[in-house]
């Protein structure tokens, strides 16, 4: 038994109604920790290799981590996995809110939910005790509702829920699961996975909090965020702001993406940022479990020409650049309304926006019509039709059938030359940043197991010059500044450790905004669990979570050719502050190959070393490693 | 200046009209404000990404605001 965990995994299988649970040993946790490392080893371990993301065969993870559900703040995540329907890959993302500190306080390391129910169920689980519940009369009803009718139901206020909407259920595999109503764990298609299972809802509340081996060192840890967070420069900023805050900035440098990457520069990029949310739409800043920051935002819209209601949050700045800038749009209560139906429905608001910022160019150029579209002028800058094809998509109808499975393979559909257009990495879209400006991070877009992600890899700006900032880059060993374009064996090694810095987080499940550093989330575990835990593991762990990602890729078919950015970021950037910038393809190249030695991987097929798993304990995911 | 980096301006202002010597760097101007060079910040210089040894020409435009990635 290791203190301070729950030593417990909920299993359901929903085709036969079981639920049982599993006691791993001690090993097992400090191996596999908690979050993305024990959502990485229930899907390598078993899912049966090249299985149907959307069969009875796939299975679901939802792992909050080792301190989740504690009194630290930015530590109530929840980590989210399966096998993808959008990549055919790993889907592995985080959400906020409160369900994975319900979950862990209800007695669970993680939930493994398998099989298929014979019909729409909700899972309710109730501090340990689990009922599998008819959901018939929830199919078809948004998140909202849904939160309304199981509460309802239950009799219960507060209850924490992961719940797909409309668009889960037609299994679109750009729809995600939403947490509370107002989080998403938005990547990979995972509200597809859930609605092929015929699972609506998972509902949970938890009583039970985890007792630390060590209560006052623990505390201590509580104690010093709490004095010391808002002195930390992102946290005081996005406490006022919340994410999007720095979009002018953005904007200045060529970081924000415009109309579908084609573009440089978005002049009415003011008209949508978090200042202007501020300035007219947001009522409200709202918190995780035990956090000062408050970084999610609220907005409410009743006399605009949207309606939105406050009850479904507000964008935040992914959202706000993939329905703005992304889409030439700025008007401001369209956005809100984009996030809100992309809410209510469960879709993941970066994949549809990028999407739909695809079939733009496509229409645009000619590639798509109003024969195709049903009539819809779907121009860059047009809000009114980017609303109704996210209406459609969501509901799976005319064009929107062609569009809910992401620009992929709706490229492969229409053809005619849409493929160029498609900007993906392993079919997942781009997070809102542009990789001809931050290039180690594109380094990190194309080789990542989870696609062209934002959250995996480091942010080169943050590394330009010295400072604070270089904090988190010092502490694991590279101590200069490097030019955010550099591709140097430097930025690689600087690229490699922050991925797997952030995969320990994500095993930890700890917030990305909350200022904590490496020794102190190492820090965070010795004080939780008594053991001896050091940086040098932590470190260890993020490289076995990227590794074992890595694994379950090659397993599936997945090989280096799939490592690829979209051709557009290698010639010259046409307008704007990177105007004339292409990234270097055999820099890219070379960067990709260094990464995949520097990771003990085969330096031209990316498949890990034989001596690598064994080091990292997994030496019994060497048969899964080489492609059928 | 952008955020909170505004409070190093002259009386926290976002913008200010400054009459420098030649050759200046980013870096040189930013300490000049009275800037707290250990604080992370970006900046961009006539439309790019500025470097801090970049030299600041007569007439350039300089935006400096917090480094972002997620969200």
């Amino acid at each position: 038994m290791v203190t301070g965990l729950a030593n417990k995994i909920l299993r359901v299988d929903l085709s036969d109604r079981r639920v049982w649970t599993e006691q791993p040993n001690d090993l097992f946790y400090r191996r596999y920790l908690g979050g993305a490392g024990i959502l990485s080893y229930y899907l390598l371990k078993e899912l049966k290799p090249r299985v149907d993301p959307l069969s009875h065969e796939n299975v679901l993870v939802f792992a909050p981590g080792p301190v989740t559900g504690t009194a630290l703040p930015g530590a109530s995540r929840l980590c989210v996995g399966a096998k993808s329907p959008l990549s055919g890959g790993i889907a592995k993302c985080e959400a906020g809110g409160y369900f994975g500190y319900e979950l862990k306080r209800a007695g669970f390391d993680a939930l493994v939910v398998q099989g298929k129910a014979g019909h729409p169920v909700y899972l309710w689980i109730d501090n340990g005790a689990v009922e599998i519940k008819d959901a018939s009369h929830l199919w078809g009803q948004t998140v909202l509702q849904t939160q309304d009718a199981i509460e309802a139901d239950l009799g219960e206020k507060r209850v924490r829920t992961a719940t797909i909407g409309p668009a889960g259920e037609k299994l679109a595999a750009i729809s995600c699961i939403m947490t509370d109503v107002r989080s998403a764990a938005g990547r990979g298609g995972l509200g597809a996975v859930m609605g092929s299972k015929n699972l609506k809802c998972v509902a949970v509340k938890g009583k039970t909090a985890p007792q630390a081996a060590e209560p006052e060192k623990y505390r201590d840890l509580a104690r010093w965020m709490n004095t010391n967070c808002m002195n930390f420069p992102i946290a005081a900023r996005f406490h006022d702001l919340g994410t999007g805050a720095d979009m002018v900035g953005g904007n200045a440098i060529g970081n924000l993406p415009v109309l579908n990457w084609s573009g440089g520069q978005f002049d009415d990029v003011a008209k949508i940022d978090a200042a202007a949310l501020r300035d007219s739409y947001r009522v409200a800043m709202e918190a995780c479990p035990g956090c000062q920051i408050r970084c999610k935002k609220v907005v409410e819209l009743e006399n605009e020409s949207y309606k939105v209601d406050r009850r479904n949050g507000a964008p935040e700045y992914e959202t706000l650049a993939a329905f703005g800038s992304f889409m030439g749009i700025n008007d401001l209560a369209a956005i809100c309304r984009a996030n809100e139906i992309c809410g209510l429905n469960s879709l993941d608001t970066i994949s549809a926006g990028g999407t739909i910022a695809f079939a733009m160019e496509c229409f645009e150029k000619g590639i798509l019509t109003r024969a195709d579209t049903g009539g819809i002028e779907l121009r860059f800058g047009n809000a009114d039709a980017m609303l109704k094809v996210l209406e459609l998509i969501a509901r799976r109808e005319g064009i929107g059938d062609l569009l809910a499975d992401g620009s992929r393979k709706a490229a492969r559909r229409i053809g005619r030359g849409a493929e160029e257009l498609s900007m993906q990495v392993k079919g997942i879209e781009f997070g809102m940043h542009d990789p001809r400006l931050k290039q180690g991070l594109g380094l990190i877009y194309s080789v990542a197991a989870n696609g062209a992600d934002h959250m995996t890899g480091m942010h080169d700006t943050l590394f330009t010059q010295d400072g604070r900032g270089m904090e988190a880059a010092r502490s694991l060993g590279s101590l200069e500044p490097l030019p955010a374009n550099d591709l140097s064996t430097a930025k690689v090694d600087r690229v490699k450790n922050q991925h797997l810095s952030r995969n320990f987080s994500d095993s930890m499940v700890t917030c990305h905004f909350a200022p904590w550093t490496l020794r102190q989330q190492v820090d965070m575990i010795r004080a939780l669990t008594g053991w001896d835990y050091t940086d040098f593991e932590a470190l260890r762990q993020g490289e076995r979570v990227a590794t074992m990602a890595r694994v379950f890729n090659l397993r599936e078919g997945l090989t280096a050719a799939d490592d690829q950015l979209p051709k557009r970021f290698f010639a010259p950037a046409p307008d704007g502050p990177l105007k004339g910038t292409a990234i270097d393809p055999d820099a890219m190249n070379r960067a990709t190959q260094t990464f995949y030695t520097l990771m003990g991987w085969d330096p031209v097929t990316g498949i890990p070393t034989q001596e690598k798993l064994e080091q990292l304990g997994i030496a019994w995911a060497a048969a899964e490693t080489v492609p059928a | 200046m952008h955020g909170p980096l505004q409070r190093f301006n002259q009386g926290g202002q976002p913008r200010a009209e400054l009459d420098l010597q030649d050759g200046l760097t980013v870096h040189e101007l930013l300490l000049k404000l009275g800037m707290d060079m250990d604080e992370p910040w970006n900046a961009a210089l006539d439309g790019t990404l500025a470097k801090p040894s970049d030299k600041v020409a007569d007439g350039s435009l300089l935006m400096v605001f917090p480094p972002i990635d997620g969200g």
